[in-house]
């Protein structure tokens, strides 16, 4: 063999495995679309999470700080919604309970995490996440009474 | 030959799929650090708030420091965490510790991470 034909040889085998990849990538584009799409969904849920443990703690030390508890939840309310940006994708509802005693005020958030438009992965449209978070009241402090 | 390409699409679906457990795991640890910070916090407060019953009637915030340990080790256990507690004088220090639960990186041999915060309060009397 001459040395321009294994020249041209060599060309040609280079430009066959090029071609290999091509392949093999639109084989597995899909693959690789779900693998993106559930680091989308795996880090949205999870940043819910976080976010709603901090709301929830907020919340619970905003209302262990008031003076009549049970008539702060309004503030609370509106503390958990602007921390959670209600209504986007990352929290489509939000929902607070609490449970007050005299010593301790107990908080819980809920949120429901909008996945639709991860619709390339077969996920229900929403998913629910919550965190709980305790505080306690200070018992030396002046409260207002009924 | 072609075998270069299969060997190549691996790696990408062996980095993706590490991604999933950086973001999974990664955010179990910080949730779990930002809840035994909190957690910590909380403790404290309850340590710090055990004051000493014949001085709080003359109006005086001294603290009870056994009290104060012993109610701050009682939130710990409550809300699943350990910890150490320290008192000197109105300083209660609590250091929590919690455990994350790793799902993803199990693959790589650690299942639990121990994550601590420390908080520290004082208890100090306010105008009313």
């Amino acid at each position: 063999m001459s040395r321009a034909a294994q020249i041209a040889d060599a060309r040609s085998r280079r430009v066959g495995e090029g071609g290999s990849i091509a392949v093999e990538l639109v084989i597995l584009a899909p693959l690789i679309t779900v693998l993106l799409a559930v680091v989308v969904l795996v880090g949205r849920v999870e940043a819910t999470r976080a976010d709603i443990a901090g709301a929830a703690h907020a919340a619970a030390r905003d209302l262990s700080l008031a003076r009549d508890p049970a008539a702060a939840m309004g503030d609370a309310r509106a503390l958990v919604d602007a921390t959670l940006h209600v209504g986007s994708s990352d929290c489509l509802r939000a929902t607070l309970r609490s449970s007050i005693t005299a010593a301790e005020v107990r908080v819980t958030v809920s949120c429901e995490v909008g996945l639709s438009d991860v619709a390339v992965l077969p996920v229900p449209g929403s998913m629910t996440v919550s965190a709980t978070a305790t505080e306690v009241i200070d018992q030396h402090r002046e409260r207002s009474v009924g | 030959m072609a075998g270069s390409a299969t060997v190549w699409m691996l790696g990408v679906v062996v980095c993706t799929m590490s991604l999933v457990g950086l973001v999974l795991d990664g955010g179990t640890v910080l949730r779990t650090r930002s809840d035994a910070f909190s957690v910590a916090g909380a403790a404290a407060r309850a340590g710090a708030q055990q004051l000493q019953p014949d001085l709080v009637a003359e109006g005086e915030a001294v603290l009870d420091p056994v009290a104060a340990r012993q109610a701050a080790l009682d939130y710990l256990a409550r809300h699943d965490a350990t910890g150490t507690v320290f008192v000197s004088g109105a300083i209660v220090t609590v250091t929590a510790t919690r455990s994350a639960h790793l799902q993803m990186l199990q693959v790589v041999g650690a299942s639990d991470v121990a994550v601590h915060a420390t908080a520290t309060v004082r208890a100090t009397k306010v105008a009313p």
